[in-house]
């Protein structure tokens, strides 16, 4: 059985979602491949968990697969799909909280850096242990950060600021006004920065 | 500008999201204030180690694996998928129950309306064969439905003290004892107090019209050997009212007319009802006192009568009066 929709085709996307439409389940491995790598991203910053946020992707792809009919091309596939990401990662979030909570764990507890070297792109060729190692260390300082916001600051600076979706995109993922995401953005930067303050005067001391 | 107000707009100045004004704003302040210079600056900084978070790389079994669940949602869409998720566990429990329900719903019913039916036989063949019984039994209480005792009756009941001047109506059972003889109100008066009242919410013996034979009859169909049982071991009194129907020209002359002559005969009206076309009086009565009244009624209007007793005794008879009168037509100019 074949998706129904009526979706105009006016991009590229577009058409691969009308062909999957049409029958043409193995069209949809093209969007697949196309988007995984940034849903993985969003997720993987706001869950800071990399198997949470593979398989938020999963159920993220999924669902949209399944809500196919119900696209009507008013925003781009992936700002679309960043929204259904956001959702289940919001519940995966939700559902780790409580777990935690239960088990008197924080979420914030020193984490394994081995385990996680891997998933990263491979260094630079000129950069050095040590400078790979400060690196590493400084990103784990900026996601712990982001891990000391709520909910809903982490989800616009993780679209904004890392993601790089527009003011109107997010308003529309979020179900948000144009002056509410601002408002959120500013609070969490201005938290951010805070949080960082030593790491950027350290920054730009060292400079 | 103060660093509070410039503050805020830092955030959209990093961004470029601000107008022309706000932006130029930002800036000449900031050339000023080295405090807000120095929060622009961490800002900036703080976005920078935001931009350059390294990416995590999708494992190399991704694709694949978000594809098989792809293919097997896919395949869970057709036909076969369709019946099979009809069938899903769930839904079979669901439907075995409602399957359940419906058939102790019919065995329960079966079971039980035989029962009834027999229990309103065995009823009815008591109240048909009980014609000996006295005391408060069924029938008695029928026979006391068509003379209208002792049954609640809520509505217009008026008593002659009721009908001075100034009184409300109360709603009185029709065998309250009221023989006081005093003055009538005025017809208007009666109208507007019937009206304010309204009219009878109970069953009343008395029927709106003529026709209170048909009330009779309609109990007799139903009852036929409990009312004349009910008839020949009961008093006069408790026979079915006798009903006098007069028709007049003008109503409210007609009904004052009426009403003087039952105060002059010591009637007592149990019951009065005022409509628009005619008025009907429940009355008690003595019986030596019918002929007078008919008498006097036909001199009033067209008269007719209804299970006017043979003889008349000396006993106490409800009578039912009603007055009647064409009605006027509004001519429009």
């Amino acid at each position: 059985m074949s998706l129904q929709c009526g979706v105009e085709s006016r991009d590229e996307d577009l058409s691969i979602i009308t062909r999957c439409c049409n029958g043409d389940i193995e069209a949809f491995q093209v969007l697949v491949e196309r988007y995984q790598k940034r849903m993985l991203n969003m997720a993987y910053r706001v869950l800071d968990d990399f198997e949470d946020a593979c398989d938020v992707v999963q159920e993220s792809f999924i669902s949209a697969y399944k809500a196919l009919p119900g696209f009507r091309g008013d925003s781009t596939f992936s700002a679309w799909l960043a929204a259904i990401v956001i959702n289940h990662s919001r519940n995966r979030l939700k559902r780790k909280k409580i777990r935690a909570r239960r088990e008197s764990v924080s979420l914030d507890a020193p984490r394994d850096p081995d385990n996680e070297s891997s998933v990263f792109e491979l260094p630079a060729e000129n950069e050095s242990a040590h400078e790979r190692l400060e690196k590493m260390e400084l990103e784990r300082r900026v996601q712990h950060c982001i891990n000391t916001l709520s909910a809903e600051y982490r989800e616009v600076v993780v679209l904004r600021d890392i993601q790089g979706y527009s003011y109107e995109e997010i308003s529309t993922m979020l179900r948000l006004s144009d002056g509410t995401v601002k408002s959120r953005l500013f609070r969490a930067r201005d938290a951010l920065r805070e949080c960082l303050s030593d790491v950027i005067v350290h920054s730009e001391g060292s400079a | 500008m103060s660093c509070s107000s410039v503050k805020r707009l830092l955030s959209g100045y990093v961004d470029g999201s601000l107008g022309n004004e706000e932006r130029a704003l930002v800036e000449r302040h900031v050339l000023s204030c080295p405090v807000c210079t120095s929060d622009l600056e961490k800002l900036r900084s703080t976005m920078i180690l935001l931009h350059n978070l390294k990416e995590v790389e999708p494992p190399p079994w991704f694709t694949q694996k978000i594809m098989a669940q792809v293919r097997r949602e896919a395949q869970a869409r057709g036909i076969w998928g369709t019946i099979r998720n009809f069938l899903t566990l769930r839904i079979q429990v669901a439907v075995f129950a409602s399957i359940c329900i419906v058939a102790f719903a019919v065995i329960f019913f079966k079971a039980v309306i035989p029962d009834l039916y027999q229990g309103k036989n065995e009823l009815h063949q008591s109240v048909a064969d009980s014609g000996d019984r006295h005391g408060a039994s069924r029938e008695e209480d029928l026979a006391k439905v068509s003379t209208g005792e002792d049954l609640p009756q809520v509505g217009v009941s008026r008593t002659r003290q009721g009908r001075e001047k100034g009184e409300k109506i109360s709603n009185t059972p029709i065998r309250e004892p009221s023989q006081q003889k005093e003055g009538s109100s005025g017809h208007e008066e009666r109208l507007a107090k019937s009206t304010e009242t309204g009219t009878a919410g109970a069953p009343s013996v008395g029927p709106a019209g003529e026709g209170k034979t048909e009330e009779d009859g309609s109990l007799k169909s139903q009852v036929p050997s409990l009312i004349e049982a009910a008839a020949k071991r009961t008093p006069l009194h408790l026979t079915p009212p006798i009903s006098i129907s007069l028709r007049t020209n003008n109503l409210a002359d007609s009904s004052a007319e009426v009403d003087n002559i039952l105060k002059k005969l010591n009637a007592n009206i149990t019951r009065y009802q005022a409509l628009t076309d005619n008025e009907i009086y429940d009355v008690e009565m003595r019986s030596q006192d019918l002929t007078t009244l008919t008498d006097r009624l036909k001199k009033i209007g067209d008269l007719r009568t209804k299970n006017m007793p043979a003889g008349l005794g000396e006993n106490t008879v409800n009578v039912t009066i009603t007055i009647s009168a064409p009605a006027k037509r509004q001519v429009t100019p």
